[in-house]
């Protein structure tokens, strides 16, 4: 178990490395330092000065990835390539091109976000679940049916209709909880109950119909045939059988996203003015901070491994026949 | 004799989604207390349909159409599910084929014995407890406190059905229904399971009904046969009775289909026509195909770095020479090594050691062009007809592949007047080749499976099972084909199976593999009645023989 | 010629995958194996429905992907002068809605402007009144009085030509059937009318009834009104949604596309040599996999918007430009979504390489190549096209999200996501403006919806696990 845990993390590194010069091809050399500074200071009318201005208040104004002007380590340190890049392997993103601390930024914006994201996820968890359940008691019915055909409607309106729509309905038509913003401590819960509900019923759909697939399919294996030929009511296989084999794909399909939860969710949480880290990502993005874009894109793929990690472990948790070795 | 179970007039419809199939016919039949009844049948005959439909645990397509099953003279299928709860797994208990995959597999053991213990009687969870350590202990189970805290894939196969007779007895059941219990085990755990049945049953004075397609099986454990097919019974008899002389013309047939040291030179299941037995082969040539201290080890893997911590040694160090003409048997129970010999002669896998010697030249040893000469020579028909054939292929093609990648000088119209004959040779319709495989049944398709490997004109062909997914009067086909195409084309076959009456109706020679070595080998005489290894004597008396007349 | 072709990159995507999917179509007829899990998709009421939607909204795109220059009335000399607008066969058809466009906002079907202006009539009076709008109908002397009885008169004049059109369809299609059949016409019409063919030819004719009255009513409605209001700017809305069709089945086909190579090739390749070339491939999409697809597509868009910004000049049109940053998206949409399918087919391989039938082609010494084009490929294509047509609604949804965060489509090209995005904020005004959101809703929906359940019926018929075919 633990030497698996040690090649897993082993594992990453080359994983790591990987995104690390993907994300410093996609920033630095498809496009040069001196074009995104025209693209932001406006090409037009923009001097070398600025441009050059602009890249040293950055850090940008450096080599690529050898410096011939100084002498000793210092070439390769004073790159844009270790500057900027190798630094994240120990998480130091630096700071932002509007000149502020990303990591800060990071820590305080997290908690928001999670705020949203878990209530969000368990909840979810919960009634999804049980709806599943009950569309699979009632299987090949036109409950069963028509349920599906929901789920399939459900799922094929955009996020951004249940957004939108929840918001107008119940934020502007009956004025039960303000549209958006944030507030700290319990004041918080007025704000987080109309996205977490959106959040929730934006997923039925999809999630509902997936579990209902996992509990069909377990149904049809042979232990439930011997759990019935026990004498097993119906109600005791779902739950004490089915359930217990179906949370297995269920779970370990959760846990993967788990790390990515501190993400936090791009749409909910700038439609609802949440700061968290999705609001904080959209507003770089719309500001072409280069910055905080490549500093968020790493810290996702870091928690993304983690959760792959996780994934694994729970396995052996929740499932007798899987030994890592 | 008390009659514990009565089905009168039973149906039942299987609802597919484009038609209705009528899996069971009207069937009626009576067990009595302490009487075992053997359902026997072919695939497809509506012995299991009938197993479930007594219990009510049907499948949701299906659905009982007419009839009663009575239990001690209370219909059954009157019922509410909630009173057929108490009956299931108290008054009828279960058994089913499958133990890899019928026991719950993230639940310990002792819970699911002790699950059925507690639904039916009021007992404490200690008592409860005591009652299945009693269990484990009468199934046989080695040690029954360990063994109730593991899961059931820290168990063999044999070990779990013990498990599965287990749950099923755990409330004194007045009628057991095994469905196919010993089909998935090898003959030597097959016999175990077959004796604790039978002894348990006796023990408990239960009514059995035993479904199974194994004669063999039905005539060691059954007080009476009742033959299916298509979802109607043929013939109803006392076991004795029976063998002696079966009534019905398809009974005749199973029985005939059946191979055996006596048939040897008979066509099986049409006892008219004899073949010539004493083929051309000549026992002073020199071997065609002959394999030295083969050795065969699959690296295990562990650790931070995956470093090869030891080797799983399938084959280790086998012998043997196949002469022109001549059929080996090489016989062993699964996981003997028997497949993988076969797949290294082929050179499917990598060898780790050890010479295969083919007409005079070292197989291991030839590159490229070489290998894909020897190739021609060297064919191979495996056991599943359903995953042999590539589904995406007209059966012309699949046959014309092989004359294609091993004789490219031939004309595309000779090509397709060999395929008129090959497919007329296995005795299949000339249409056949415009078709796709799964238009055919598993014999069609196992006899174009055989037609592929004639394609090449082999001079041995490696038969990898070839008959044991078939039913029995469908593997006599099969068996027969084998035989006549011999005779004509004088091949070597290497037969490799685990069925012993194959092996005494076909084999020239036999060789038994146990864990990656031979044991024992010697003409098919010799070996089969005067066994001198102690391995082959119990495989040879575990297998359940069918002794007729 | 009265126009000048014009064939953007997009465009010749779009036609060479419309040739693709009909030599498969071509290719499956010949075939019973490939044939049987299709006509069981189109045999299904769900199907076949869903079929008629989807190629309803495929064939407004192909419609709208024919481009050309129109032709000028001024001629020099002996040439021809042509506009350098890019329009396409879809707007030609369009013409009243792509033309007439108002000053501001205007409710759906309404003859007045949203907003109230000053109007000074001609004896110097002015006044705050909502005014007439130019083109919205403007053939009404009085709208408060007339507009119902006109607007039941256009309405049952597109339902005429609808029905009309309907019954041309379904009398074409009756007589060629018959015709295929070789049955007498009598024999086959009871048949239809009977319902007692194999296919449900009554769901299907109800359907195909259904969008030839819609289309025929909305066009000649929408000739005269602005049948979902107009934008901001005076746009016609109906119009704005019906152009943002090719947008959204774009992304959703041309992104398959452009994944489908990489993804068949790297998994067979993984999953049949594995060895290094497996712990390769499964590095590049397990690195691939972990950057978030969000990020990673808003980083590589930034970065286009970054390069065509500094390149402003290499781009002859905005129509041109618009259509780079188009097939871009479908680039990068299509590398974040390739690695999913080549997992699938890396296990699916890895499976199949253990099959009889490819230790019996090894057997006979077929090259390795040969082994993973006949025996391979074919087998796992039911997964190809599971995954592709599951995809497709995905992508549909994504495009909208993406342009709402203005990391998708340039802000000039029609679709759904811009149109949200910048309906959105009228939603504060009061009363709301409500039509460009609802018009975005209803067309993104329905193609979605049908996609999906689309998507449900193909797996129920190809999933060999599913349906018990091979």
């Amino acid at each position: 178990m633990i030497s698996y845990i040690i090649r897993r993390v082993l594992y990453a590194i080359p994983i790591l490395i990987g995104i690390n010069v993907i994300t410093f091809l996609l920033f630095f050399v498809v496009n040069s330092p001196d074009d995104m500074a025209m693209s932001q200071l406006g090409q037009k009318y923009t001097t070398e000065q600025q441009i050059e201005d602009w890249k040293r208040e950055r850090g940008y104004h450096l080599p690529l990835f050898h410096n011939p002007s100084v002498t000793g380590m210092a070439q390769l340190q004073e790159t844009i390539f270790y500057q900027k890049s190798v630094r994240l392997f120990v998480f130091d993103f630096g700071s932002s091109d509007s000149g502020r601390d990303i990591s800060y930024d990071i820590s305080q914006r997290m908690w928001p976000s999670l705020a949203i994201a878990i209530p969000n996820l368990l909840v979810g968890l919960l009634v999804t679940i049980s709806f599943a359940l009950l569309i699979a008691f009632f299987r090949a019915t036109y409950i069963d049916y028509w349920s599906v055909i929901i789920c399939v409607a459900l799922m094929s309106i955009s996020t951004l209709f249940y957004i939108i729509g929840g918001q107008f309905v119940v934020g502007k038509l009956m004025r039960i909880v303000p549209i958006s913003g944030y507030d700290i401590g319990l004041e918080a819960i007025k704000f987080l109950l109309l996205p977490v509900i959106i959040g929730i019923i934006s997923g039925i759909g999809a999630s509902t119909r997936w579990y209902r697939t996992i509990f069909l399919e377990e149904m049809n294996k042979d232990y439930v045939r011997t759990a019935r030929s026990k004498g097993v009511s119906e109600t005791r296989v779902m739950f004490a059988h089915v359930l217990r084999n179906a949370m297995i794909p269920i779970l370990t399909g959760v846990v993967v996203v788990l790390p990515l939860l501190f993400m936090g969710s791009l749409l909910t949480e700038n439609f609802f003015g949440i700061p968290g880290l999705g609001s904080y990502t959209i507003d770089a993005i719309n500001r072409q901070d280069f910055a905080i874009v490549r500093s968020m894109v790493y810290l996702g793929s870091v928690l993304y491994i983690i959760g792959l990690l996780l994934t694994d472990i729970s396995y052996t948790l929740v499932d007798p026949r899987i030994r890592l070795s | 004799m008390n009659t514990l179970l009565h089905i009168d007039n039973l149906s039942t419809d299987i609802q597919l989604s484009d038609r209705i199939i009528p899996a069971v016919k009207r069937v009626s039949l009576q067990v009595h207390q302490g009487e075992t009844v053997a359902l026997v049948g072919e695939s497809g005959s509506g012995k299991s349909i009938t197993a479930l439909s007594i219990a009510r645990l049907l499948p949701d397509a299906g659905r009982v159409t007419s009839g009663q099953v009575l239990l001690h003279n209370e219909n059954l299928l009157a019922k509410s599910e909630r009173a057929m709860r108490s009956i299931r797994g108290n008054r009828i208990a279960m058994i089913f084929q499958e133990p890899m995959t019928s026991l719950n597999p993230v639940v310990k053991i002792g819970q699911q014995i002790i699950e059925s213990i507690l639904l039916h009687e009021r007992l404490s969870k200690t008592q409860a407890k005591q009652r299945c350590l009693s269990l484990l202990d009468a199934v046989g189970l080695p040690e029954p406190a360990r063994n109730m805290a593991e899961y059931p894939h820290q168990l063999s196969g044999g070990m779990r059905q013990r498990v599965m007779i287990a749950i099923a007895l755990a409330t004194n059941p007045e009628l057991l229904i095994a469905d196919e219990p010993t089909t998935a085990l090898d003959v030597t755990i097959q016999a175990q399971v077959l004796a604790l049945l039978k002894s348990l049953q006796e023990q408990r004075n239960m009514g059995m009904i035993f479904i199974t397609h194994d004669l063999g099986v039905v005539q060691q454990i059954a007080d009476r046969v009742i033959v299916m097919r298509h979802g109607e019974i043929v013939e109803n008899a006392l076991s004795a009775d029976f063998f002696k002389a079966p009534q019905h013309a398809y009974s005749q047939q199973l029985l005939n289909a059946l191979p055996s040291m006596e048939k040897r030179g008979l066509k099986l299941s049409d006892h008219t026509h004899s073949v010539d037995q004493q083929n051309s082969a000549d026992f002073s040539q020199q071997a065609i195909l002959k394999v030295d201290h083969l050795v065969v080890h699959f690296p295990i893997k562990a650790g931070v770095l995956k470093t090869t911590v030891g080797h799983v040694k399938a084959v280790n160090g086998v012998s043997f020479e196949l002469n022109p003409g001549r059929t080996l048997a090489l016989v062993g129970e699964s996981g003997c090594g028997k497949t993988t010999v076969g797949k290294s002669i082929l050179q499917l896998l990598s060898v780790t050691a050890g010479a295969i010697e083919f007409s005079g030249d070292n197989l291991l040893a030839l590159k490229g062009e070489q290998l894909l000469n020897k190739r021609r020579d060297l064919q191979i028909i495996f056991q599943d007809p359903y995953s042999s054939l590539n589904p995406r292929m007209l059966i012309g093609d699949i046959i014309e592949e092989g004359m294609i990648a091993l004789g490219a000088d031939s004309l595309a119209s000779e090509r397709s007047a060999e395929i008129d004959e090959l497919l007329h040779q296995v005795g299949l319709p000339e249409d056949a080749r415009n078709r796709y495989p799964h238009e055919f049944s598993g014999g069609q398709r196992q006899r174009i499976c055989i037609a592929r490997a004639l394609a090449v004109k082999p001079k041995v062909i490696i038969c990898d099972e070839p008959t044991s997914a078939l039913d029995v009067s469908v593997q006599a086909q099969v068996l027969n084909l084998l035989k006549d195409l011999q005779n004509k084309l004088g091949m070597s076959y290497l037969f490799i199976t685990h069925d012993m009456a194959v092996v005494s109706y076909l084999a020239d020679d036999v060789a038994v593999m146990n864990e990656g070595v031979i044991v024992e080998q010697g003409s098919v005489q010799e070996v089969l009645t005067q066994p001198k290894h102690a391995y082959t004597k119990r495989l040879l008396s575990a297998v359940p023989h069918v002794s007729t007349g | 010629m009265p126009f000048q072709p014009v064939i953007l990159i997009t465009d010749a995507l779009f036609f060479l995958l419309t040739a693709v999917l009909v030599i498969f179509v071509l290719m499956i007829r010949t075939r019973p194996h490939l044939k049987r899990p299709w006509q069981k998709v189109i045999q299904r009421s769900t199907g076949a429905v869903s079929l008629c939607v989807l190629l309803t909204y495929y064939a407004v795109a192909l419609l709208d992907s024919m481009h050309f220059h129109p032709r000028l009335d001024t001629q020099v000399a002996a040439e021809y002068q042509y506009a350098n607008e890019i329009v396409s066969v879809l707007d030609v058809i369009m013409t009243p809605m792509r033309t007439q466009v108002e000053k501001t906002f205007s409710a759906p079907l309404s003859a007045y402007s949203f907003s109230k202006e000053m109007i000074q009539y001609d004896d110097g009076r002015v006044e705050h009144v909502y005014p007439r709008l130019k083109y919205g109908g403007a053939h009404l002397s009085d709208p408060g009085i007339e507009k119902l009885a006109d607007l039941g008169q256009l309405l049952l004049r597109g339902i005429a030509l609808g029905l009309f059109g309907w019954a041309v369809i379904m009398g074409t299609f009756i007589l060629l059937s018959t015709a295929s059949s070789g049955q007498a016409l009598k024999h086959q019409l009871h048949t239809m009318i009977k319902d007692k063919s194999d296919y449900p030819i009554g769901a299907v004719s109800v359907t195909l009834g259904l969008i030839a009255v819609l289309i025929a009513s909305s066009m000649v409605v929408g000739s005269q009104y602005h049948l979902f209001g107009t934008d901001k700017v005076g746009q016609d809305v109906f119009y704005q949604a019906i152009k943002s069709i090719r947008t959204g089945v774009l992304i959703g086909a041309l992104t398959t596309l452009v994944m489908l190579p990489v993804a068949i090739i790297l998994g067979s390749m993984a999953g049949f040599f594995r060895g290094w070339v497996d712990d390769v491939i499964q590095y590049i999409y397990t690195t691939l996999n972990s950057i978030p697809n969000v990020l990673l597509i808003a980083a590589s868009v930034l970065l286009i918007q970054v390069y065509m910004n500094n390149n402003a000049d290499s781009f002859d049109s905005l129509t041109e430009r618009a259509d780079m940053r188009l097939l871009f998206l479908c680039l990068i949409l299509g590398i974040t979504s390739w690695t999913g399918l080549c997992r699938l087919l890396r296990a699916e391989t890895f499976k199949l390489r253990e099959m009889e039938y490819i230790q019996a082609a090894t057997a006979f010494g077929v090259s390795k190549y040969k082994i993973l084009a006949r025996h391979i490929m074919p087998n796992f294509m039911h997964i190809v096209l599971i995954t592709v047509v599951i995809d497709f609604s995905g992508l549909v949804l994504a495009e909208a999200v993406l342009s709402y965060i203005n990391i998708g489509v340039d802000p000039a090209t029609n679709s759904w996501g811009n149109m949200i995005n910048q309906a959105r904020l009228e939603m504060a005004r009061e009363p709301v403006v409500w039509w460009s959101l609802s018009a975005a809703f209803i067309f993104m929906f329905v193609l979605v919806l049908f996609a999906n359940l689309f998507a449900d019926v193909v797996r129920d018929a190809l999933d060999p696990r599913v349906s018990g075919s091979d």
